[in-house]
């Protein structure tokens, strides 16, 4: 079991009011699951990401990666498990737009310490993958919305993380593009074994996904197992 | 990859790097010419020193302007004498400095200058004599018209009284005894004046000043080694003035340093935050910002640099009236020049770069302490 979440809850102060954005949640997700979270918006989705992803601390309950209790550590160490175990795909792509794909895509492997010929070597791997090797040497600001995102989706997958956790990835595209992301996703989910957790609110994509958590204000109202995947 | 993304980043948001480099130039001017003037300064004021070094300096103790020059030293009789006897290789000169007054609407009065040798000796009438209470000997000042349509001042020495016009200078000018003079162009005490002696002995200027104290009890003399105390302590407040001058510039710099950075990370949120989320360190997001300080920083104090080089050489070439810095410096003539001293330059480059860092330090960490969820608000 890689994400194991009980009991989850997260609050925000909202001025005076008090916003319940998750409001118990309990699931856990395994080694190689392509699932998505699917809701409305305004459901939680993204607070529920950034619980799983270490981006956030959740307000009571108990969240596991790999069994250790990552609930309540310590920045330092939840930047640790980030930096090595988990990637990220942003619905606004959040590329930086001073360095070209080639560096956005190197840059978890500069983190990570990694030695000049094995960052060139993985970065060159994963732009194949990702079928955009041809712009490499652009910067973000030079490429189509399709491009960025994949450029996001290599430099998540760049460090051979654990899991990948993707917001609303296909949000910002249209639909042809949006899909094509998605089947790039699945391609390298069966290759690579990496597990994938993404939201979004379109139900054509649902339908693609090994396993379908919905949210509904803050609750997990439906966990399906489809496509002839098991939970 | 880090100094790269500094590189890039300081040239994408540009306008920022500007404001800073704008800073950072400013502050080193600031402190950069500050210091060449200073140090100018003092190695004129010292180099003026050496060169007197055999000089002694007669003051009177209570400030009397003109009358001490003029009269005080009178009493004396030939002063000239008496100190030559003490000091045989002296050379004398008096020096009378009389402020510049600006008198009611229309006129002004340029600073005279004479010396004890230059005032002219004058013919005034008995009947004038008798009015002004002066006789021969005395000093009366004497008011006309100059040739610019301006008052001019000249202090003069009765010679003689006489009802022979004919003997008595030909001028539009009235005259009055000092005193009164003195009143009406509201000369006060601080007005010093001087008579300095110069002889070539100089490591025996503190034996001669002291057997002239004894010949001339009530008149103030001053070797030049006191003189240089004095200038240590003119020193010490010439420093103090241009510190809180360049230390006043340098506070409002590193206000807008810090407000610019504080924007410019603001505006960057969203980056910073991606960087956090992928495992970027706090260590790592602060290295990269205050890289890019650093380096626009260095390019900013190059730039400062570069134009107090081109200030200093422009004030070179024609220098500060020595007059102009006061104290005991009222009397000298001659300019001071800046002076560049490189070492300290380079100095206050670095110190225009750390003070710059230092400045930075607080927006900085203000960012890099946000949680990446909070930093990435906006798109996550």
């Amino acid at each position: 079991m890689l994400i194991q979440m009980e009991k989850v809850k997260k609050d925000y102060a909202l001025g005076k009011t008090t916003v319940h954005a998750i409001r118990g949640v309990s699931f856990s997700l395994n080694e190689g699951e392509f699932a998505v979270i699917a809701g409305p918006s305004g459901s939680g989705k993204t607070t529920l990401l950034n619980l799983m992803g270490l981006l956030d601390v959740p307000t009571s309950g108990k969240i596991t990666f790999e069994g250790k209790d990552v609930s309540s550590i310590s920045e330092s160490e939840a930047t640790n498990i980030r930096k090595t175990r988990i990637g990220f795909i942003f619905q606004t792509f959040n590329l930086i737009p001073v360095l070209t794909a080639f560096e956005n895509i190197e840059l978890p492997l500069i983190l990570k310490g990694k030695r000049e010929e094995d960052r060139e070597e993985r970065t060159k791997r994963i732009l194949k993958e990702t079928g955009i090797s041809d712009i490499a040497s652009h910067k973000p600001d030079e490429l189509s919305g399709g491009q960025r995102q994949r450029v996001a989706i290599a430099r998540a997958l760049v460090s051979g993380p654990d899991i990948v956790f993707a917001d609303e990835p296909t949000a910002n595209l249209d639909s042809e593009t949006g899909m094509q992301i998605i089947k790039i996703m699945e391609k390298l989910n069966k290759m690579e074994g990496v597990t994938f957790v993404f939201s979004t609110h379109d139900p054509r994509l649902f339908k693609i996904a090994g396993r379908r958590l919905e949210l509904r204000d803050g609750k997990v109202v439906k966990d399906v197992a489809q496509n002839g995947n098991k939970k | 990859m880090l100094l790269k993304t500094a590189i890039r980043n300081s040239l994408k948001y540009f306008r920022r790097s500007l404001v800073i480099v704008i800073c950072i130039a400013i502050s080193t001017i600031a402190m950069q010419t500050m210091d060449g003037i200073g140090e100018g300064f003092k190695i004129s004021a010292l180099r003026f020193m050496l060169n007197q070094q055999g000089m002694i300096v007669f003051e009177p103790v209570r400030a009397e302007p003109l009358e001490f020059a003029v009269h005080s030293l009178e009493k004396y009789g030939d002063i000239k004498e008496k100190i030559t006897e003490v000091i045989p290789d002296a050379r004398i000169s008096g020096k009378i400095f009389s402020p510049a007054i600006v008198v009611k609407d229309s006129f002004s009065i340029e600073t005279q200058v004479a010396s004890e040798d230059d005032i002219e000796g004058t013919v005034i009438g008995e009947k004038t004599a008798k009015m002004l209470n002066s006789g021969v000997g005395d000093t009366v000042i004497l008011f006309g018209s100059n040739r610019y349509g301006g008052l001019s001042v000249v202090p003069a020495k009765v010679e003689s009284t006489s009802n022979d016009f004919r003997s008595i200078k030909k001028g539009k000018g009235i005259m009055l005894p000092i005193s009164l003079a003195r009143m009406l162009l509201g000369w006060g005490e601080e007005e010093v004046r001087l008579v300095q002696v110069n002889f070539d002995e100089f490591w025996r200027a503190d034996e001669y000043a002291q057997k002239l104290r004894s010949v001339f009890p009530d008149v103030k003399i001053t070797s030049w080694r006191e003189r240089l105390t004095n200038i240590e302590d003119l020193f010490k407040v010439t420093d103090f003035k241009m510190n809180t001058f360049g230390g006043i510039i340098l506070i409002l710099v590193a206000g807008i340093i810090m407000n610019t950075v504080l924007t410019s990370v603001l505006e960057r949120k969203n980056d910073i935050g991606t960087l956090r989320s992928i495992g970027a360190s706090r260590i790592f997001v602060t290295k990269m910002i205050l890289l890019e300080i650093i380096f626009i920083s260095i390019i900013g104090a190059l730039i400062g640099t570069g134009l107090s080089y081109i200030i200093i050489k422009l004030l070179l070439r024609s220098g500060f009236s020595l007059g102009e810095v006061g104290g005991v410096f009222d009397y000298m003539s001659g300019n001071l020049y800046p002076k560049i001293v490189p070492l300290k330059w380079f100095g206050h480059i670095i110190f225009a770069v750390i003070w710059a860092v230092i400045w930075s330090l607080y927006p900085v960490l203000y960012i890099v302490r946000m949680k990446p969820v909070d930093a990435l608000r906006k798109t996550l």
